[in-house]
């Protein structure tokens, strides 16, 4: 390096620099949705249309220092003078900044007669922060809270925290089941000869192109004719079909690379297959058999549509009580906001803890369903 | 090494496997094709045929033909977009910096989520409501005094569809960059070397040694994120609801199937479905199977 012109060098710092300033950028667009939508969620409901949700940090802005209640008999209808100011009341809901730098602002409907009178400050971080849109994100009971206009609005609660155990529920055995059923046949496509193994292995890896909606209303006639539909087992069934082809292909990737002289070596220490499997095959496998079972995991909970079709609207589903949420009180963004946040940190978890094996399993099962 | 019992042994165990793939999606696959052409409307079943009546239908429906230009319009931009903000960010990691894996983890985050958390995090970004209701994107570039960028994101007639494609370029290009930073680790270092030594720029570099050597990685991204797009759903739900100018095939096969109860309409769709996506993955499993499938 030594020998390399100064120039170069110098040049390789000032590019090194750039790369860094670019990438940082791209890091705050990356961020700025999930830390606005962290953000609002906290924020109670009334407050989210006043302001933005970077008001938290500090900044220089209004900020109420008193307030006037006019005469009950100011007619809303014509020009209103205050403070020897004159306006309409569209002007003064929409804030009147006085001469000394005082803002005046309407608050409320016109028979509220109420007025904040503001100032340009700086502020400090906003601590008016609140668990309330959790706790009614979470229940499934009546919640009141306030709107945008400030009206008192009483609604049925989506229960997102039963919807998470559903979830847990659906996901667990969809994720340990096809691991059981596939990694038996990884196995024995790997490892065994028997005829039409080739034809075989192309038939379940052709799988993996499948759209799921096709195979959507046979499975839900079938269902229905057992009457399994709405139950937790409908949904291990189907994603268990759903996941085999994947967790065969990459399991069998993973056993055909291991070193058959360990195995062979077992063999005739007189192991039965069983045994190689159990003792060799299963310990040796454990970094594909995370991948898989963390894609698995993560698919089905993030599943919409086989949760929508098998589930409906019993035993809701995580993503499919945030999607009922959105029809129902979709510009509740208080709401909103932290049902997508309950629904995100899980697989959020998922990912920062394991991210090795989860990116793995993301690149082999990139053309799932 | 082995014996002929282990002959029946492993078939059984590769058989349950097999019976429940033939029977979970390769029977599906042949009941929709004979439901796509049947005439089957309403609760109970008729399977009388229809020959090919239903696709020539849908290739006649005004809504069909909208749903192909939505499906074409989402396609570009999103493929494109993670295509080229993915292989930006991975030459970027590329260069040795420090923070490599910080950054990496970031870019790659959302694709944790589901379309329908993204969903929802985008509809409240891309919030076209105006006056005490606006939120989102709208309200941080008026507050910022940047007017001119306001928009009615995916309201935007004829073009909405793009803006769903944003919130789908900011899950899947992290995923891209995956790709093409395992591609740029790849390529050996005296490769760049020799072509500096030769009094190649960086540009030059890149143009005629790193591009074409990763040709199959963009190869494998466009395939990967297109027949993603061909099957989107979830995420257009959960931005706009069900809205006739931002319908695609999936929308519509749903709604003529459990909205609609038209069986063999829905049926055919899911199969033009299937063939499109199969037209692009298969060519693209029989690569990747030859080349990773042990010996």
């Amino acid at each position: 390096m030594s020998e390399k012109p100064r120039s170069y060098k110098s040049q390789k710092n000032f590019s090194s620099f750039l790369v860094n300033g670019v990438l940082i950028l791209i890091c705050l667009v990356w961020i700025v949705p999930t830390l606005g939508v962290l953000i609002t969620s906290f924020r109670n409901s009334e407050q989210i249309y006043k302001s933005g949700w970077w008001t938290i940090f500090p900044h220089k802005g209004y900020i109420k220092t008193g307030e006037i209640t006019l005469a009950a008999d100011t007619d809303p209808n014509a020009p209103i003078t205050i403070e020897g100011f004159t306006a309409s009341f569209d002007e003064w809901r929409n804030g009147v900044v006085l001469p000394d730098g005082r803002q005046l602002t309407w608050v409320g409907n016109k028979r509220s007669r109420l007025i904040h009178i503001e100032e340009n400050r700086w502020q400090w971080f906003e601590t008016d922060l609140t668990l309330q849109n959790y706790k009614d994100t979470l229940t499934g009971k009546p919640i009141t809270y306030t709107d945008a206009s400030g009206n008192t609005i009483t609604r049925q609660g989506n229960n997102l925290g039963g919807a998470f155990i559903n979830s847990i529920a659906v996901a667990v055995p969809s994720t340990i089941i096809p691991i059981l059923i596939a990694a038996f046949a990884a196995y024995g496509f790997a490892w065994m000869n028997f005829p039409g193994r080739k034809l075989l292995f192309t038939l379940v890896v052709a799988l993996l192109v499948v759209p799921l909606q096709l195979a959507l209303v046979p499975i839900l006639r079938d269902y229905t004719r057992l009457g399994l539909n709405g139950t937790y087992l409908a949904m291990w069934l189907a994603h268990t079909g759903f996941g085999l082809p994947l967790a065969i292909y990459l399991l069998f990737n993973y056993i055909g690379t291991l070193p058959r002289d360990i195995l062979e070596s077992a063999f005739i220490d007189g192991a039965s297959h069983f045994t190689i499997f159990q003792k060799l095959i299963l310990p040796l496998s454990i970094p594909a058999l995370a991948s898989f079972a963390i894609f698995q995991f993560l698919w089905v909970w993030n599943d919409y549509l086989v949760a929508l079709v098998f589930l409906g609207d019993k035993n809701r589903v995580v993503t499919s009580a945030l999607a009922a949420m959105v029809g129902e009180k979709g510009q509740d963004w208080h709401l909103l906001t932290s049902g997508a946040f309950i629904s995100m940190l899980l697989p959020l978890a998922v990912f920062f803890a394991l991210q090795r094996f989860f990116v793995r399993g993301l690149m082999a099962g990139s053309v799932k369903g | 090494m082995f014996r002929n019992k282990d002959r029946y042994l492993s078939f059984l165990l590769v058989l349950p496997s097999i019976l429940a793939i033939l029977i979970f999606v390769y029977g599906f696959i042949a009941w929709s094709v004979r439901v796509s052409l049947s005439k089957w409307k309403g609760l109970t079943p008729d399977y009388t045929f229809a020959k090919l009546d239903n696709y020539i239908q849908l290739f006649q429906d005004p809504r069909f033909h909208l749903d192909i230009r939505n499906t074409v319009i989402f396609t570009v931009v999103f493929v494109f977009g993670c295509i080229i903000l993915g292989f930006f960010m991975a030459v970027m990691l590329d260069q040795g910096l420090k923070g490599e894996g910080f950054f990496r983890t970031l870019f790659l985050f959302p694709m944790a989520i589901s379309f329908i958390v993204t969903g929802v995090v985008w509809r409240w970004l891309m919030n076209p409501a105006t006056g005490d209701r606006t939120s989102g994107f709208n309200l941080l570039f008026s507050s910022l005094g940047l007017d001119f960028l306001v928009n009615r994101w995916h309201t935007t007639p004829t073009w909405g569809i793009a803006a769903i494609a944003l919130a789908a370029i900011w899950q899947m290009s992290g995923y891209t960059m995956a790709l093409y930073l395992a591609g740029l680790r790849s390529i050996p270092q005296e490769l760049k070397e020799a072509a500096r030594i030769d009094g190649a720029n960086e540009l030059q570099i890149y143009q005629h040694i790193v591009l074409p050597i990763l040709m199959p990685v963009s190869l494998s991204a466009l395939i990967i994120l297109g027949h993603i797009s061909l099957k989107v759903f979830d995420l257009i739900i959960a931005v706009a609801g069900k809205q006739y100018p931002l319908d695609v095939p999936a929308i519509y096969m749903w709604q003529s199937t459990f909205d609609g109860l038209f069986y063999a309409r829905g049926a055919a769709i899911g199969i033009l479905l299937l063939i499109s996506v199969a037209v692009l993955i298969i060519p693209y499993m029989r690569y990747t199977l030859k080349s990773e499938a042990p010996q």
